[in-house]
């Protein structure tokens, strides 16, 4: 066997320290490869210890974060799993879904309401964080805020007490904002119900505001663009991640894009109209 | 010459894709079974679980990354985006298979959709070298042997860097490697060894002590 021979066996190897006894014998006798297998090793050795360092970003921490807090937040699971290590903020063990009702159930509950007031909606955020606490023994980690439903509250109330049409309008353009901007961030993870929840309310809203009730030539005029602008935003946006999405996620983004696409269309004939 | 059985003094690794001496944690301490519990449970619509299988394979796959991609941000970008599909995908993921490597698949797939994006903003070739260097290896490698070694995979072709670190440092079987890399496993071998060979060729001058060379 020549060197050259040996040294290519050797290069095949699955694991170069385990040398078969047909190289040995080769090595044994010849110093040369002898040092030249020492620093093959070495070189193994080395790539391992030049890889990158560890990961020291926050994506990562925010992805599983997002992971665990959308069933925080209220989405079912089927399964329950006792997690050994689970991640800071994460939920032990998850509740069977006809324990819980998804995020976009609690919404779409609320918004059919009409005029809900201000004590009643603070009197369903009690409810939903009391709901939290009762799960089923399960160390449910601090669980936090759920800032879309506190936005979209907020917005209600501002709705319900909007003193012009030109407020209403505002409120509704928001609220619009407020339920795209949330179905388009989760569209990647959410579960379908969540998602078709979004859709649905974001097609109300959208429908109200297309309307635009109660406002003159004048005012449809003035701030009928910036509408429009954010209808097409957002129809670009649904219509943009429906490419990337998962399955589920796609009927309601494009229903959400259709929503935005219809009430773009209707609220710019208003203007050339009215204009 | 370079001595190659230079002791080097240990330190703490540096951020990001620079070189570093620590290699991800393995399998020890997470049986197979319940990996498999919560590759099932994910199945189910359970994101803690696939958030745990997030925080167990999220270090190992942006690592492999950086060796492709040879920037930071691009391989955390792909690592996050590869997740994101992955659980869009784990319904198909078929039991018993090796979820590392279904994950890496993907990983890779994403890799290859970048790397045609931009194919025309290249990456810088030469790593930067982690500042002290940890472990057995910083005692019988110097930092200027490192730094060489680090230079030559860099310069490898990622098909090669990548089945050479996917064997290397993932250890990953040659059939595992394939599974990744959408290659039969002799391609996969022949790459590893081509990997290796190129690797020697460069290095061998400079790190082999002086001496009768072959016979």
């Amino acid at each position: 066997m020549t060197c050259d021979v040996a040294r290519n066996r050797l290069l095949g190897l699955t694991d170069p320290a385990e040398v078969p006894s047909s190289l040995s014998a080769h090595l044994d006798g010849c110093p040369a490869c002898q040092a030249w297998h020492q620093l093959f090793l070495r070189v193994e050795a080395g790539v391992v210890a030049t890889g990158p360092a560890p990961y020291a970003g926050r994506a990562k921490r925010k992805l599983i974060e997002q992971f665990n807090s959308v069933v925080t937040a209220a989405a079912p699971a089927r399964s329950s799993v006792k997690l050994k290590k689970p991640a800071p903020k994460s939920v032990a063990t998850v509740q069977p879904a006809t324990e819980r009702r998804t995020l976009g159930e609690k919404l779409a509950q609320m918004w059919p309401a009409g005029l809900v007031a201000a004590a009643l909606l603070a009197g369903v955020l009690v409810w939903s964080s009391l709901r939290k606490d009762k799960t089923d023994g399960s160390t449910l980690a601090a669980a936090p805020r759920d800032e879309f439903l506190e936005r979209v509250v907020a917005a209600k109330v501002k709705l319900d007490t909007a003193a012009t049409p030109t407020d209403r309008l505002e409120a509704l353009d928001t609220l619009a904002t407020d339920i795209r901007v949330e179905a388009t961030g989760v569209a990647l993870v959410s579960q379908k119900s969540d998602m078709e929840s979004l859709a649905r309310m974001y097609q109300q809203v959208v429908s109200e505001l297309e309307r635009a009730d109660g406002l003159s030539d004048e005012e449809i005029r003035k701030a009928g663009r910036k509408y429009v602008q954010n209808l097409i935003a957002a129809e670009q946006e649904a219509n943009r991640l429906i490419a990337e999405a998962p399955p589920d996620s796609v009927p309601p983004l494009k229903e959400i894009a259709a929503a935005a696409s219809r009430g773009k269309t209707a609220l710019s004939k208003k203007m050339l109209v009215q204009g | 010459m370079l001595d190659v059985v230079a002791a080097v003094s240990g330190g703490p690794g540096p951020p990001s894709c620079r070189t570093g001496p620590n290699r991800v944690a393995t399998e020890p301490g997470h049986p197979a079974g319940d990996e498999a519990d919560l590759i099932r449970a994910a199945q189910a619509g359970d994101r803690p679980a696939f958030a745990a299988l997030i925080e167990r394979y999220w270090d190992r796959l942006y690592r492999w990354l950086c060796r492709l991609t040879r920037d930071s941000t691009t391989a955390e970008d792909i690592t996050q985006e590869t997740f994101l599909k992955a659980f869009a995908a784990v319904g198909r993921f078929q039991a018993g298979s090796n979820f590392r490597a279904w994950l890496f698949r993907i990983a890779h797939n994403n890799f290859v959709n970048q790397r045609r994006a931009v194919r025309h903003n290249r990456q810088p070739l030469v790593p930067e070298i982690a500042e002290e260097l940890r472990g057995p290896v910083g005692e019988t490698l110097s930092r200027e042997a490192l730094r060489l070694i680090a230079e030559a995979v860099a310069k490898l072709p990622s098909d090669f860097r990548g089945a050479l670190t996917l064997r290397v440092d993932e250890g990953l079987s040659f059939r595992d490697v394939a599974a990744v890399l959408g290659i039969t496993e002799e391609t996969a071998r022949w790459r590893v060894f081509k990997a290796r060979q190129k690797l020697m060729t460069l290095l061998a001058p400079e790190l082999l002590p002086a001496g009768p060379n072959e016979s």
